[in-house]
């Protein structure tokens, strides 16, 4: 009987160990986005107001934003074949009359929505600006990406 | 025998020290009129195992990434043998992007989890600014005076750039340009109309750069509501 207390013991502690190497290793477990947890400037899907107008950047290609945008969503991205006046031209005269911006990018690894939101800022024009975290793929988990 | 395999398994997970890169941040200045960057990483295995990459992301799709050395196998992965060297190598479209721009490199190791690569690198980009607009916006608070502001505009070529144009896409905001130097300094004047409503204007102004894709720069000027303290 003690021995197979011991034995028991044994396999929890080695997989305690296991379990905290991989945590030190791999990271937490992926679970939905935690406000407390994310980036300063960045805001989880379900934190953003229900009641007020959004306007939303899709900083992805303009060929992922014609495909899968999100609805209603404008484009401003980097590339080198976009117009970049016209684009923040369109983003801030929209920013002016609805002061309260979310930028999108493919996933959080994706640097793009970040740059622009930082370029939004430089200007001060008081709206409230935040990059989503999880990006496209929050959107699309959530089902607000139509299916096509 | 349990500890031994303990061991065993951390030890392949940590595999990821032996690549050895010369620096992980790498920066570039390139000419005002520059189309591309290219910038590159070098980096080694300094372990006593194989090192495979099994992918590597910018995070930007401005950035177009290649690696160099090693193998690449039936599964797209890259084997770096050890004491094999090899090179990141990533290339900025510029656009109409200047001044200083940081763009990272992820770098996916065999194991490594999906939404956390091994390594990062960071590239720094420097592009001259050959005409500088400050600020970039000018404010006007609800029924304030609608007194007049400028927008300092500073040539840094080495030839002469003259502004050719001033436009406001709001017929609210009257524009003056004043020449301080001319080809090198200049103030653009802008006054409100009015400030009784809210409003905006793009105030576009074109030059004769011969760096043609910062030709064109743009600010802001906007009448708006008084922010909340």
């Amino acid at each position: 009987m003690i021995k197979a207390f011991i034995q028991a013991a044994a396999i929890m502690a080695i997989a305690l160990c296991a379990a905290m190497t991989t945590w030190w290793i791999v990271g937490p477990p992926e679970r939905s986005c935690d406000p407390s947890l994310i980036e300063k400037g960045q805001i989880c899907l379900q934190s953003i107001p229900s009641d007020r107008e959004i306007v939303w950047i899709d900083a992805r290609s303009r060929s992922e934003w014609e495909r899968d945008g999100l609805p209603g969503s404008i484009l401003w991205n980097m590339k080198a074949s976009e117009d970049a006046n016209a684009m923040e031209a369109e983003a801030i005269n929209r920013i002016f009359t609805t002061p309260y911006v979310v930028i999108y990018c493919n996933d959080e690894g994706c640097g793009t929505s970040k740059k622009i939101a930082k370029r939004i800022r430089d200007l001060d024009m008081g709206a409230e600006i935040y990059v989503l975290h999880g990006g496209w793929q929050a959107l699309l988990s959530a089902g607000k990406i139509p299916q096509h | 025998m349990r500890t031994l395999l303990v061991i065993l398994t951390l030890s392949s997970q940590l595999i990821w020290a032996a690549l050895e890169f010369e620096s992980k941040l790498v920066e570039v200045h390139t000419a005002a009129d520059a189309q591309k960057a290219t910038i590159d990483f070098k980096f080694s295995n300094i372990g006593e195992e194989p090192v495979f990459i099994s992918h590597i992301d910018p995070d930007c799709d401005c950035l177009t990434i290649q690696a160099a050395g090693g193998t690449t196998l039936p599964d797209k992965r890259i084997r770096y043998r050890p004491g094999e060297s090899g090179t990141i190598r990533s290339t900025f479209k510029i656009g109409n992007n200047k001044g200083q721009i940081d763009q990272k490199v992820l770098v996916w190791l065999t194991g490594d989890p999906k939404d956390k690569p091994s390594i990062q690198l960071h590239a720094r980009i420097h592009v001259p600014e050959v005409i500088t607009m400050t600020p970039r916006s000018l404010k006007w608070d609800l029924g304030s005076k609608p007194l007049r502001q400028s927008i300092e505009v500073v040539m840094h070529h080495r030839q002469a750039i003259h502004v050719t144009e001033t436009n406001s896409t709001n017929a609210n905001f009257q524009l003056e340009l004043e020449p301080i130097e001319n080809g090198k300094r200049y103030l653009i004047w802008v006054t409100p109309k009015s400030t009784e409503r809210p409003g905006i204007a793009v105030i576009e102004v074109n030059t004769d750069s011969p760096v043609k894709n910062q030709k064109t720069q743009q600010v802001f000027a906007m009448v708006q509501r008084p922010k909340a303290e």
